[in-house]
């Protein structure tokens, strides 16, 4: 079948991309628009890395084909920044020492920047619980909970 | 290869390409199911309906003793609906307990349906009220207990060019006392081992209308008629709930004979059981 013309707002800008339509959104992202920072594990919803926001929802991006994004708003990890100002998360996430390895960090990022835009101050369960779809080898979870709470305040 | 990828907006557009579509088509909703297996190349689709853009499958409204749930409703949109948590809280436990935040965020009723694992989360509570499937073709619409619908392991007697279109559960009376528990290995992103959903309406501690499964338990969701049928007219008591354990672990035993893993599933089947009743009768209080 021949590539499909989808238009949606990425990271605030208008886009329109031309995509096979079984390409994942975490294909595009990579592959087509060369924006790397969200991460490929485990390609079956389960690790949490490609983590990006549609329409203000965490979601897995290796779980969406492309054309479903049409006319929706993604942000990835890209688009946090502003201005190239790192955003209050990212901030808090240096700060509190939530990176190690990093591989996890966009998603976990992203996870929670879905929670904040959606729960400005959240309880410490509420934090887990929006990151219980990520995975993390490296920090068992503490620092990243407390830089979470602490961008929230 | 996918030679059609098709995204209509409207239920009858997708129902006549269902109609006339040769090959293989799947239909896709929240592809949470449908991901997974075309990555594992279990599944190789000639065409994609995607279901995803069609607004009047997103609906839930409450009609007379009924709420109808559309079948592309998400799992974070069920369990966050007011009408939900106000008539039927229970059905917002099993929402919450799929997977992780970004599948609740996508994953729909209707797959949860449709891709009928034993091991569904939702499944066992639409059943537990009596849920109907309305399920639309090109030249009419049928309506099947989602009980009947699900007929094996993966297994549902939809055919070709079918969409489950919503589900209508019954709104349990005033007062109904409800439970819902998973059993997995970690709290996000486990499958279930087990999992239970109870209802149970008492008058003067005598017990009125129960229903009942234990769900991962059995190849298909069902309710412990049995078990039910039992209890509907005793005056209730901690005995009696034990008693009920027992029961529901022999019913699972009937329907499945001896398996390796019995030994460790049937003793929480009839833990599971016992605190279900208990939860629904005395509240979360009951474990506190
Ligand atoms: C990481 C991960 C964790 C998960 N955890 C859980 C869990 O804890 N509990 C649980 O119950 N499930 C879990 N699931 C499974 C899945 O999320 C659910 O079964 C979900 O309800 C599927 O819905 P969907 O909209 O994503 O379905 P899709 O993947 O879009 O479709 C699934 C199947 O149903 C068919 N279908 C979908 N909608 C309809 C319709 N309206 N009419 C007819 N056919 C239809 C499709 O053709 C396909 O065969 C998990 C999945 C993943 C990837
Ligand atoms: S790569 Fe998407 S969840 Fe693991
Ligand atoms: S920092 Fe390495 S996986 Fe999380």
């Amino acid at each position: 079948m021949p590539e499909l013309k989808i238009c949606f707002n990425l990271n605030g800008r208008e886009v329109t991309v031309m995509a096979p339509p079984d390409m994942t959104l975490l294909e595009l992202l990579r592959e087509k628009l060369d924006l790397t920072g969200t991460k490929k594990g485990c390609e079956i919803g389960e690790c949490g890395a490609c983590t990006v926001i549609i329409n203000k929802k965490a979601v897995n991006s290796c779980m969406v084909l492309v054309p479903q994004v049409e006319g929706t708003e993604v942000i990835t990890v890209e688009g946090l920044s502003q201005n190239g100002e790192l955003d209050s998360l990212q901030q808090s996430f240096i700060k509190n020492h939530a990176i190690q390895c990093g591989f996890c960090t966009p998603g976990m990022l992203m996870s929670a920047k879905a929670l904040l835009m959606n729960n400005p101050n959240p309880t410490k369960e509420e934090i887990k619980e929006a990151i219980s779809g990520n995975l993390c080898r490296c920090t068992g979870y503490i620092q990243i909970i407390k830089a979470i709470a602490s961008a929230s305040k | 290869m996918i030679k059609e990828y098709y995204q209509p907006l409207k239920l009858a557009e997708a129902l006549t390409f269902l109609s006339v579509f040769p090959g293989p088509v799947h239909i896709l909703a929240g592809g949470t199911d449908l991901l997974v297996n075309m990555r594992k190349g279990q599944i190789k689709p000639e065409g994609i309906v995607d279901l995803s853009k069609i607004e009047e499958l997103k609906t839930i409204s409450q009609e007379g003793d009924n709420l109808s749930i559309g079948a592309l409703v998400t799992f974070s949109e069920l369990a966050a609906h007011p009408l939900v948590q106000e008539l039927i809280s229970v059905l917002a436990c099993g929402a919450k307990a799929v997977g992780s935040p970004q599948i609740r965020n996508r994953g729909t009723v209707g797959g949860n349906i449709a891709n009928a694992s034993p091991a569904a989360d939702l499944v066992p509570v639409l059943v537990a009220l009596d849920g109907v499937a309305v399920i639309a073709k090109q030249n009419g619409l049928r309506k099947v207990p989602v009980a009947e619908l699900i007929v094996g392991p993966y297994k549902t007697s939809l055919e070709p060019g079918e969409i489950i279109i919503r589900i209508e559960v019954n709104v349990p009376p005033k007062g109904t006392g409800m439970a819902y528990k998973k059993v997995g290995r970690r709290n996000a992103l486990a499958i279930s081992r087990l999992n239970g959903v109870c209802l149970l309406k008492l008058e003067d501690e005598i017990i009125k209308d129960v229903s009942l499964i234990i769900g991962s338990a059995t190849p298909t969701p069902h309710r412990f008629t049995d078990v039910e049928e039992y209890l509907v007219g005793k005056n209730i008591s901690q005995e009696l709930l034990e008693e009920a354990g027992v029961m529901a672990r022999e019913h699972v035993l009937a329907v499945t004979g001896k398996r390796p893993s019995s030994n460790y599933k049937l003793p929480v089947v009839e833990r599971l059981t016992v605190r279900l009743l208990q939860v629904a009768w005395k509240g979360d209080k009951a474990y506190a």
